[in-house]
């Protein structure tokens, strides 16, 4: 019995000290996850008070100021200004807007009042040389002039965005169900957003982007987006519609936009000429 | 002697020293209990404090971006009246810095302290700050911080600040125009 005595008291000792590598382990268990769920929230917070902010100047801000929102200069990027080239292009065109001092909500609303944003109020009329062109509201490139500047921030930190105006007839891609349930596809969705870094939804076009029955794609809901770090606002950005007589009034669009998805021939439709609830969304994510 | 052999025969150290092998593991578990306690402990302090500094500048954030639209005597009034009290209030040391960008909205290589404001017969007014300098480098400490040159205001420059940016629309592009362009705040917080 006497010669096992040590033992057992280097049994106690390692017993003690395993109790203590436990206790360890709880300790720094709980240092890994103190503070990180604040940490995101106040991350978000932060996010979320940025596009907020970003939305107001939309509002605030006059469009002749950013005339110049195009020149690449040494204060846009940090060591590589050819990336900023390829993303925005050499040519955006904020030059146009020397001479608009309005706010860049008041030109992007002219421009959406024909129901499409495509720096054009109205259409074009007639053709060859009795071609009569629309009036000029630049509106979609007021609003990527906008936030070149405004989102340079989070640029310059790691994240990408997308701007886009959502349709009266918007519904989003997750509820995209029973009739509705064919507008979507991921190849269309890929097609349709071949440079999803893009600040605005001028790559939308053609029938893939846009489908007036069913509700348009978008590219805050495009799948190649890293959904589960994704930030999306949206903001209310209602429109008055011109009168059915007047010439900018555009029927293929904006009557589509009185009918409710998936409406059938017996719902009666929303009339044309009340105000249109467009939405602005701008989602952020962090680059790949 | 013969009772020394059989006792070791039957391996008893004593009454005491049969545990000395015990103290070894005991006394390395203490050791590495209470260090990894301390180290805990100021790990657990700085991240408590890491938490106050963001979380003060997300406040004094939200009252800054509250309006989306800044005239300067507005920024001043909201300075004395909100951001210095309650950032003093927390214990932290702070500056918000108003600027106006206009055209282009430049990020790099300005003096994060200096806002192209400039009353009537001050410079850098769009600075709202309670940070303070020992009294041999005050005045060359200020004359850096409100200057435009980014060198000469970098030693100046805490460490440990937690910085943001917003932008805001500002006067532009003269500081009474009617016309509104861009300009960013830059809220810098850090521990006193």
């Amino acid at each position: 019995m006497e010669k096992v005595r040590g033992q057992a008291a280097i049994f106690d000792g390692i017993m003690f000290l395993m109790l203590v590598s436990f206790s360890m382990a709880m300790v720094f268990t709980f240092l890994n996850t103190y503070g990180v769920s604040q940490d995101n929230v106040i991350r978000s917070a932060h996010s979320l008070n940025y596009v907020q902010s970003v939305m107001k100047s939309i509002y605030f801000i006059d469009a002749n100021t950013l005339a110049e929102a195009s020149v690449v200069e040494a204060g846009d990027c940090f060591a590589d200004c050819q990336n900023e080239i390829n993303v925005y292009g050499v040519g955006m065109g904020c030059e146009e807007l020397a001479d608009w001092r309005v706010t860049v909500g008041d030109i992007v609303k002219k421009d959406l009042v024909d129901g499409r944003l495509d720096d054009k109020f109205g259409k074009d009329v007639g053709e060859g040389d009795e071609l009569v062109p629309a009036a000029v509201a630049p509106g979609k490139t007021a609003l990527r002039c906008l936030f070149r500047e405004v989102m340079k921030p989070f640029r310059q930190a790691g994240y990408n965005y997308f701007v886009e105006v959502l349709t009266p007839t918007y519904i989003s891609l997750q509820n995209f169900q029973g009739e509705a349930a064919a507008a979507y596809n991921v190849p269309a969705a890929q097609n349709a957003y071949p440079r999803s870094w893009i600040t605005d939804s001028s790559k939308i076009e053609g029938e893939l982007g846009y489908n007036p029955i069913n509700g348009d794609l978008h590219g805050c809901d495009d799948p190649r987006i890293n959904a589960s770090a994704l930030l999306a606002i949206s903001t209310p950005f209602r429109i008055q519609p011109p009168a059915k007589y007047d010439d900018v009034y555009d029927a293929d669009v904006l009557e589509s936009y009185a009918y409710p998805v998936g409406a059938h021939s017996g719902v009666h439709p929303i009339a044309a000429v009340s105000p249109l609830d467009y939405q602005l969304r701008v989602c952020i994510w962090p680059a790949q | 002697m013969r009772s020394w052999f059989k006792m070791r025969r039957k391996a008893f150290i004593g009454p005491l020293g049969d545990d000395i092998p015990s103290i070894f593991p005991i006394v390395l578990g203490v050791v590495l209990f209470m260090a990894t306690i301390t180290y805990a402990n100021g790990a657990y302090n700085a991240r408590n404090e890491e938490l106050t500094l963001r979380k003060t500048a997300l406040a004094l954030s939200y009252a800054v971006t509250e309006k989306g639209v800044f005239s300067i005597d507005e920024f001043t009034a909201l300075c004395e009246k909100s951001l210095v009290p309650y950032a003093t209030h927390s214990g932290t040391k702070f500056a918000v810095v108003l600027k106006r960008h206009c055209g282009k909205v430049n990020l790099f290589n300005s003096n994060p302290f200096y806002s192209n404001f400039h009353g009537e017969g001050a410079d850098n007014v769009g600075l709202c700050t309670n940070m303070d300098f020992s009294e041999d480098v005050r005045e060359r400490a200020w004359a850096a911080v409100n200057s435009s040159d980014f060198e000469a205001a970098q030693p100046y420059f805490p460490s440990d600040a937690v910085v943001l940016n917003y932008p805001i629309a500002v006067a532009c592009p003269e500081e009474n125009s009617a016309t509104n362009g861009v300009g960013m705040v830059n809220v810098i917080v850090w521990k006193r």
